[in-house]
């Protein structure tokens, strides 16, 4: 790749690493730590004051946290508001009989389940980081424990997901909307968010080796490969515009969405990949 | 801050991928990049993605 009038060329060796709060990689890149070759993928938009320190270069996908039942469990038409999922996923509810009507001989305790990593740490959703205590783990949340039909289960996970399992299971509405692909793509859906990639905007040590490093890397994260990656995961690209209409009304835009998330882009012909110039 | 179960959890769930298939004998002139990226756990499409030129493994393709 050509960078900065020179030429470069890098196999890319790199390392991942998954923190439980944005929070904590948000005041690593922008703290004293902040590294030219170093960049966090986000699952929110950035404030003002974060945007002072930090640079989206790239707005990559959308996702939600979801509440799923058995299809025909009485609160898939009840629906739930944010705070009883959220009451639900910390054990302050316990009961279905405190948020819906239940029929007779319907099991009134909730079976909290919750996606897991494979070293068994419970993924924080619904900005809960301390699941009820007698929340299961479970690597698929919970899904295919309320497909089979099981009244008793709340599945706590991700639209990703989710969304791959229909109408075997139901994804219950939050404050009046229901998750799918239309309302997550749009943020339109309470507990959708996007995902995007950040920088730090004066990272230290920032030569132009190790800025070409990371344009390198951004080039790629933006390019056909990296999508096609993301797509196998089942992860909704931003890149691939609206999903297509359905029962529920359609976002009115085209690419890009009316909500996506600006990206800021070096000038034509910049030195600058992440951070000023120096 | 994270308790010290949380960083046992985060110590294990760091990635340390397999380094991308490169002909390196053929291309000598190359260097190898580490662009390290933090992925926050809600990003399930995230989790296990080496966001490099491969994929870790451990995490299949979604249902």
């Amino acid at each position: 790749m050509r960078y900065g009038g020179k030429t470069f060329r890098f196999f890319y060796q790199n390392t991942a690493a998954v923190w439980p709060r944005t929070g904590l990689i948000l005041s690593t890149l922008s703290g004293k730590y902040a590294s030219t070759t170093a960049g966090g993928f986000v699952d929110r938009r950035l404030t003002a004051r974060q945007l002072k320190r930090l640079s989206v270069r790239a707005d990559l996908g959308r996702d939600a946290d979801v509440l799923v039942v058995a299809s025909d469990h009485p609160v898939c038409n009840a629906g739930l508001t944010a705070s009883q999922a959220r009451r639900i996923a910390r054990g302050g509810i316990e009961r279905w009989s405190q948020v819906v009507g239940l029929p007779a001989g319907a099991p009134d305790a909730i079976a909290l389940r919750v996606e897991k990593t494979s070293s068994g740490w419970k993924i924080p959703r619904w900005g809960v980081r301390k699941y009820a205590k007698g929340a299961r783990g479970a690597a698929d949340g919970g899904l295919a424990q309320a497909a089979r039909g099981d009244q008793a289960v709340a599945a706590i996970t991700s639209w990703t997901r989710a969304r791959g399992y229909g109408r075997s299971v139901c994804r219950v509405p939050i404050d009046g909307v229901a998750p799918t692909d239309a309302t997550v793509f749009a943020l339109s859906y309470p507990a959708a968010f996007p995902i995007s990639y950040v920088v730090p905007r004066s990272p230290s040590g920032a030569s132009r080796y190790s800025r070409a490093m990371m344009k390198g890397f951004l080039d790629w994260l933006r390019g056909a490969d990296a999508a096609k990656q993301f797509r196998a995961r089942g992860m909704m690209l931003v890149a691939d515009g609206p999903p297509a209409p359905t029962s529920e009304p359609a976002p009115e835009d085209d690419v890009p969405p009316a909500d996506a998330i600006p990206v800021e882009e070096p000038p034509p012909g910049a030195l600058e990949v992440a951070g000023p110039e120096g | 801050m994270p308790t010290r179960r949380t960083c046992i959890a985060l110590a294990a769930a760091i990635v340390v991928p397999a380094m991308a298939a490169s002909p390196a004998a053929s291309a000598p002139s190359a260097d190898y990049a580490v662009v390290q990226s933090y992925i926050p756990a809600r990003i399930d499409p995230m989790i296990g993605f080496i966001p490099s030129h491969g994929m870790n493994p451990r995490v299949g393709p979604r249902a």
